[in-house]
Order: structure tokens, then C-alpha cells, then sequence
């Protein structure tokens, strides 16, 4: 360890190497780097103190901060307690959180309450597990399809048979007209047949 | 295969991945153990991070349905309490706790195991993906376990 001038000098510079590095951060950005991490690699390369400090600290907060972008995309954790680490890493004071930020950790604080007491009064693990794994069992080997996917089958979603209309009693009427007038004229030209053939016989006894 | 997962944190994720041994090797494991030791506060985490990534801009109808849903894929629907179910669904993302305050604590937890498990089940998450998600079960529910 040097003295307090060494430390100081080392201080300035450590401040002018972090000035440096968000120079050149912004140019790699505007340069078209996508990630945290390619700034991280092309600032490295201003550090004059290699590997100092500054850098390293600098390129694990970039790593987190991408770890934390990364999870808030899968919807995890919120954003906050990964800059409170950052900041924690980096030496700096956190930012005060806002009034969201405060209601979230208000709930955070309610749920792990919640869930504390919930475990201690759940003494019976076979009531939960046994169950539970049951219908884990019935989701896992069972696969139905969601109601989203479900199709009626077209024998019950056809269109039920609805009231006749006037047209449909005037055919129907006439073809069943037309056939009784038809049967009713065999039988006649039958029963016409059988009197005739009875006249003739009578006749010649 | 991510190490150092509680019992039933290994279960859920053996019974995503179809790993139908390791699963049941895991239930038999914390069926040893208090609902505490084999898991439970992880349980409760990873509960709400699944439902906070599933639900985080649903609306109540959405919930509805999604219970009904769940409801519908099973052998006996009313295994699962669709109010019940709902409740708890809004308790996480809505930050409505009082909703599920006065439940039974057994059913509580046995509800955050089942529609964990539906809600891992219909994310499809890689192995990376589910080992991250179990991860960070993990680390919340031991900052609750800390808060204590």
C-alpha cells in the first residue's frame, strides 16, 4: 500500500480512466456494439492501469446488467435488486428507490411473510405432495386438448332441422298426393279386374 | 442437471423434463421431510415468479380462462377449486395477498405445486431456461428465509 499521495494520484487517475471509458463506451455504442460486454472489451483497451480495478469492476456490473436485462425479458426479478448489487459492486450509493419501487418491496416483504407462515403451519407434507402429484400425474400423462383447441364434432354442431317453410308443405303435399292418387288408382284397376273376372265366371256356370 | 435444488424444486423439474424416476425418487425424498425442508418456501417462489412472467399483463378474463383451461385437462375438474385458483393467480400478480390470507395453508400450498408445475409445463423452457428459472426459486426464497 503507497501513501496518500500514491493513493490519491492513483484515485485521479482511476477518475480519468473512468471519464476515458465513457468516452470511448459512447463510441463503441454509437459504433454499432451491441452488448454490455463489447463495450466492456473495447474500454478495456483505454484502462491505463490494466488490469485495474476500474475495468474489472466496470465489466462485472456490464455482465449483471446484461444478466438482469436477460431476466427481465423471462419476466423474473425486478430490475432494482440487480442495480442495487451493481452498485453494492461498484462502490457507489444506490439510488434512492421510487415509490414503486418501495411498493414492490413492500409486497416482496408481505409475500415472504405469506409464504414463511404458510410453510410452518403445512405440517402434513403428504396432504400437499400427495394430491398435488396426483394432478401433476393427470396433467403430465393425460394431455387433453385446451378448449381452444377443442373441435365439435360435425354430427353435433350441424344445424339442427328447422320449421318447414310454405314451399316445402306445398311439394310435400302434392308427392303425397300424387302417390296415394296412384295407389288409389292400382287398387281400383285391380279390384275392376277380379269383379270382371268373377262376371265371367258366373257367367259361364 | 441443476445441483443443490430442493426436493421438490428436483421434482417439478424432473416432471417438466418427463424424467418420470428422477420425479418420483424427489416426491419420496420430501415426503421424509416437514413441507419446510423439502421445499415448500421454494414452492411458494417459484410460484409467484411463474405467475408474475405468465400473467404480468393479464387481465382478470385472461386468468379466468386460464384456470377454466387447466380445469378442463383434468380427469376430475374439481380436483382444482377454480376460485380458489384464481384468488391465488391475483394474490401474486396483483398484489392482492388478502385474497388468500384466510386459505388453508395445505391447500394453499398444494394449489402453488399444481399450477406451478401447469404453468412451467405450458412455458416449454429450455433446460437453461428452467435451471435459470429454478435458480432464481431458489435465491428468492432463501432472501425470504433470511428476511425472517
Amino acid at each position: 500500500m503507497g501513501n496518500i499521495g500514491e493513493i490519491a494520484a492513483e484515485l485521479g487517475a482511476a477518475a480519468t480512466d473512468v471519464e476515458a471509458t465513457r468516452v470511448v463506451a459512447l463510441d463503441a455504442m454509437r459504433d454499432g456494439q451491441r452488448t454490455a460486454q463489447d463495450v466492456a472489451h473495447v474500454t478495456a483497451g483505454t484502462n491505463r492501469s490494466e488490469p485495474g480495478a476500474v475495468i474489472k469492476r466496470l465489466h462485472a456490473a456490464c455482465a449483471r446488467l446484461e444478466e438482469a436485462v436477460r431476466l427481465m425479458g423471462a419476466g423474473t426479478r425486478a430490475i432494482s435488486d440487480y442495480l442495487a448489487q451493481i452498485a453494492a459492486d461498484i462502490g457507489v450509493e444506490a439510488l434512492a428507490p421510487t415509490s414503486e419501487q418501495s411498493s414492490d418491496r413492500g409486497f416482496g416483504s408481505r409475500l415472504g411473510r405469506f409464504h414463511r407462515e404458510l410453510t410452518r403451519r403445512s405440517e402434513d407434507v403428504f396432504d400437499i405432495t400427495g394430491k398435488g402429484a396426483k394432478i401433476i400425474d393427470d396433467l403430465a400423462n393425460q394431455p387433453r386438448p385446451t378448449i381452444a383447441e377443442v373441435r365439435v364434432p360435425e354430427t353435433i354442431s350441424a344445424p339442427p332441422p328447422q320449421n318447414p317453410g310454405a314451399d316445402q308443405v306445398a311439394t310435400a303435399t302434392l308427392v303425397v298426393g300424387i302417390l296415394l292418387a296412384t295407389g288409389l288408382e292400382k287398387t281400383y284397376n285391380t279390384m275392376k279386374r277380379i269383379w270382371r273376372r268373377r262376371r265371367r265366371d258366373d257367367r259361364a256356370e | 442437471m441443476t445441483t443443490g435444488l430442493s426436493n421438490v424444486l428436483t421434482y417439478l423439474r424432473a416432471m417438466v423434463r418427463g424424467e418420470f424416476d428422477i420425479a418420483k425418487e424427489a416426491l419420496r425424498k420430501a415426503n421424509e421431510k416437514s413441507w419446510e425442508d423439502a421445499g415448500g418456501l421454494q414452492v411458494g417462489a417459484a410460484f409467484y415468479l411463474a405467475a408474475r412472467r405468465r400473467f404480468v399483463n393479464a387481465d382478470l378474463a385472461e386468468i379466468v380462462t386460464w384456470v377454466a383451461d387447466l380445469r378442463a385437462q383434468l380427469a376430475e375438474a374439481d380436483d382444482v377449486d377454480p376460485l380458489k385458483a384464481e384468488h391465488l393467480i391475483r394474490a401474486m400478480v396483483y398484489q392482492q395477498l388478502e385474497l388468500v390470507e384466510d386459505m388453508d395453508p395445505h391447500e394453499v400450498a398444494q394449489l402453488e405445486l399444481v399450477l406451478t408445475y401447469r404453468l412451467l409445463q405450458e412455458w416449454e423452457p429450455s433446460d437453461e431456461e428452467l435451471d435459470r428459472f429454478l435458480a432464481e426459486a431458489e435465491t428468492l426464497a432463501a432472501d425470504w428465509k433470511q428476511d425472517d
